[in-house]
């Protein structure tokens, strides 16, 4: 795997949007070329089965061994609902990764977990995004996802709220027009970012 | 000591010292001991250094406690202060020397440039328990280890006193921003 300052830890949340609620598996693959993606063994077990039994999945990004909720638990207890919670796991990848200074996300799409960084680990503060912030950083500040494509996924997220059958992210429409509507702005009149 | 104690211990302090040189701030005996703890169940390569039993404060380990005041390979690279005559919680306070400044970069140096996993992970525990758990009083650490692990409060001389104050605990706790209201009704209701 590529060691730089391209490093991503995401939660559970930024699978399951691609996967099970766009049905667009493959544009995590092309995440997974763009970065390099750190997982732990409780966000492998909330992804979509179809991404956990695909070997071409699983070779492609870095799985983690470590079960850092155990570290977090007295936290939140044994509370039997936060067993499976990925987002704590993506926490302590994202240590990890800063520690070796090649964090670039770490994606939380759940309020409290970010607010939980926000609270306790203030130097992450800077490298949370939700899915959403992802795209745009993707596009607009690294360059490395045309606009294009950004605003197709965008699109494609409003479209399957408005369907009314899925809620990727937990958004609802009026959300999609608070958060996604000015990003799509934002990357229409952010061209190809200065690329040729 | 045998070839294997000795390992051990060395291992041991160089431990206690990567924890100790993460904050510039003392810490009390009680928190150093609860983070090893938390350590000790996350990773399977530290285990060997030390044992945790049952006892008057929750999850104790000798090892622990003998490295901290008798240093053998790490002497002066950190000073233990014991607790003063009615301080019954702390267990003391070690502080970092400026020979245990310079040993803990040396340490943190070789291992970065070693790229060495296992010992990175080991890093990131400790920055995490260092920034969740130093921040609370010795009441608020205990409440929460006690309700964690319920099976470390037999033998405990303190329980019943933390268990009176769990209102008032979980109440700071929630203040500090460390747990959330969910948490707060559990300590406080299933408390027992």
């Amino acid at each position: 795997m590529s060691n730089n300052v391209d490093s991503v830890s995401a939660d559970s949340s930024f699978y399951i949007c691609f996967v099970d609620d766009l049905e667009e598996k493959e544009w995590i693959y092309k995440f997974i070329k763009l970065y390099s993606f750190y997982i732990g063994r409780r966000v492998l077990s909330e992804i979509p089965e179809t991404l956990f039994n695909d070997d071409d999945f699983k070779n492609s990004v870095n799985i983690v061994d470590y079960d850092y909720y155990s570290l977090i638990k007295p936290i939140f207890g044994r509370n039997p609902k936060h067993l499976e919670d990925g987002e704590y796991e993506a926490i302590g990848i994202a240590h990890y990764l800063d520690i070796l200074g090649e964090l670039r996300y770490l994606i939380l799409d759940d309020r409290r977990a970010k607010n939980f960084v926000k609270n306790n680990f203030e130097y992450l503060a800077d490298k949370v995004v939700g899915t959403i912030g992802f795209i745009r950083n993707s596009c607009l500040e690294d360059g490395k996802l045309e606009c294009e494509e950004g605003i197709e996924i965008l699109n494609k997220i409003k479209e399957v709220i408005k369907s009314g059958k899925k809620r990727p992210l937990n958004l609802n429409e009026k959300k999609c027009k608070e958060i996604i509507d000015p990003i799509i702005e934002e990357l229409l009149s952010g061209g190809n970012n200065g690329r040729e | 000591m045998s070839e294997f104690d000795e390992a051990k211990q060395m291992g041991l302090e160089y431990l206690i010292l990567l924890v100790l040189g993460c904050k510039d701030e003392e810490i009390s005996m009680l928190h150093l001991e609860k983070e090893l703890f938390l350590l000790w169940n996350f990773h399977p390569g530290i285990r060997k250094y030390m044992k945790f039993i049952k006892h008057y404060k929750g999850p104790f380990s000798r090892e622990v406690q003998e490295c901290v005041i008798h240093p053998f390979y790490l002497e002066n690279c950190w000073k233990y202060i014991p607790p003063k005559k009615y301080d019954r919680l702390s267990g003391g306070y070690i502080k970092l020397t400026e020979k245990g400044r310079e040993e803990y970069k040396k340490i943190v140096n070789e291992i970065l440039k070693s790229r060495d996993d296992e010992l990175i992970h080991l890093l990131a525990g400790i920055k995490i328990v260092r920034n969740l758990y130093d921040k609370l009083s010795f009441k608020e650490l205990l409440l929460l280890i006690y309700n964690t692990y319920p099976e470390y409060t037999e033998k405990s001389s303190v329980y019943w006193e933390i268990k009176k104050e769990k209102d008032k605990l979980a109440k700071n706790l929630m203040k500090k921003k460390v747990i959330d209201e969910d948490r707060y009704k559990s300590l406080v209701k299933k408390y027992s």
